[in-house]
């Protein structure tokens, strides 16, 4: 008897690193909202922060105020999407927010573009680096489906030290092609997916006092560009 | 009125004297015009375009092009009987999906590539931009950096007009042009224009021309017992001496 609960016992704990070692590799953005027959999955990058006044911020004037500006610098673990090396494409810039609170209490701060960001193809997942300063706030992605209907993903606690890497996954659309987040459109391959229009963090009340200081870098997506490379060559483009 | 209280009142009003001149040389002002960009060649910056992500590329070129042409707004200049060498910038654009582009147009160091930053003199109050549209429905802004190298970003207005027009803008007391600690004007830097196109409009195919960049601005500092030291170029020159 004592040889079978030890057995099972290892069982189980076996299944739970498994378990575990699944999680920890992460998003598979290769099983990730398949509703296509093929797919071509990359890397692409969406927002580098290197245009001045592009990014802006706000929050509630009860709570504080924000500033925004670039700062030059960035995370030394980022590693080049390999289409891009070469191209000396500027890398030269992160979006820094300075808040500073009037009042403790729960409040939160949003940092957006002035207009929103396409992203080609339809994306799976979304990272960026963020330097949050080891707080307990939470940060949010704010996106718009083709329809121009306004969600928000989680992306994580920002409790850590220095730059890290947070990544989302962009839950698929439903099988009916209207609910949920939708990026597909039949009519039209070069004109699908979705548009990040801001971050939003949520402070955490017990921190909010002072001065906090937040910097972001080099948002990227994985999306499924396979209707988009497959446009062919002598298509029309509709701009006119 | 007892002459205890009459004093008081005299004093009131002595001491209120007295804050108006400390505080009076706040509100003097010394506008003056200045052609920050002319578009004829004689200024010390070279200028650029860049596009955003969708500007349509080919095997042969790519945009947006900008170049320097002799074309000038008849209400600035007539027709120019006198047969002066006047230019604008000429910018040439396209994209392939209708949507928020945008095209920059910046300066840079004369032969470079670098942006460079316009300084401008003493405290902005209006700039004026001529430009010339084709009744397309895009915005142009003016972006200008303040001395924490915030952007502050002024919409100038639509597009949609033929031909030349003169866009004028108040710079806001939003603004900072001033700061607490010497020397005390904080003067604005001229960072880029940038043309927005909404997504109702199309973008195969456009040109828009630019002439005159000319701002107003209020040149009068203060003087006080020191000022020569709160100013950095004299600063330099003095800590430059001692060593």
């Amino acid at each position: 008897m004592k040889r079978y609960i030890i057995i099972a016992l290892l069982i189980s704990i076996g299944g739970l690193a498994f378990a575990q070692q699944e999680e920890v590799g992460g998003t598979n953005t290769e099983r990730l909202g398949i509703d296509a027959a093929q797919q071509k999955l990359k890397e692409v990058s969406v927002e580098k922060f290197e245009h001045d006044g592009f990014w802006r911020s706000s929050m509630s004037p009860d709570q504080g105020y924000t500033t925004t500006r670039l700062f030059e610098g960035g995370p030394l673990g980022k590693k080049p999407i390999p289409e891009e090396e070469g191209l000396n494409i500027p890398d030269r810039y992160v979006l820094g927010t300075r808040v500073d609170y009037l009042h403790r209490g729960y409040s939160s701060f949003i940092m957006y573009p002035v207009r929103p960001i396409p992203i080609e193809g339809i994306t799976k997942t979304i990272s960026l680096w963020v330097a949050g300063r080891n707080f307990d706030h939470e940060l949010h992605i704010l996106i718009q489906d083709f329809f121009g209907r306004n969600f928000e993903l989680y992306v994580g606690k920002l409790n850590f030290q220095g730059w890290k890497q947070l990544t989302v996954a962009i839950p698929p659309q439903a099988m009916n092609g209207w609910s949920g987040i939708v990026q597909r459109n039949y009519h039209y391959n070069n004109q699908m997916g979705i548009k990040i229009v801001g971050f939003r963090v949520d402070v955490d009340p017990m921190e909010a006092q002072g001065s906090y200081y937040v910097y972001l870098d080099d948002v990227r997506a994985v999306t499924d560009l396979f209707a988009e490379d497959s446009r062919d060559p002598d298509d029309m483009v509709d701009s006119w | 009125m007892k002459q205890g209280s009459f004093k008081a009142v005299c004093f009131v009003l002595l001491a209120l004297i007295a804050i108006n001149a400390a505080f009076g040389d706040e509100n003097t002002i010394n506008s003056t015009s200045v052609i920050l960009e002319s578009f004829d060649g004689d200024s010390e910056y070279d200028w650029k375009v860049m596009g955003s992500k969708f500007a349509t590329k080919t095997d042969d070129a790519s945009w947006p092009q900008s170049t320097v042409i002799s074309a000038w707004p008849q209400a600035l200049f007539g027709i120019n009987r006198e047969g002066k060498d006047l230019k604008s910038l000429g910018l040439w654009g396209r994209f392939d999906r209708q949507g928020f582009n945008w095209v920059d147009v910046y300066p840079v160091t004369k032969g470079g590539d670098e942006p460079a930053e316009i300084p401008i003199p003493g405290r902005i109050q209006y700039f004026d931009l001529w430009v010339w549209g084709s009744n397309l429905d895009y915005t142009i802004e003016a972006y200008f950096r303040d001395y924490q190298g915030v952007i502050h970003t002024l919409e100038m207005g639509h597009l949609n007009y033929q031909g030349w027009k003169d866009l004028q803008v108040r710079v806001p007391e939003r603004i900072p042009q001033h700061k607490r600690v010497l020397p005390r004007l904080a003067a604005l830097t001229f960072v880029k224009f940038r043309i927005w196109t909404p997504p109702w409009e199309q973008v195969a195919d456009f040109r828009i021309y630019f002439d005159q960049f000319k701002i107003v601005t209020d040149t009068f500092e203060s003087l006080f017992d020191g000022d020569e030291l709160a100013l950095p170029e004299r600063v330099q020159e003095l800590w430059n001496g001692n060593n």
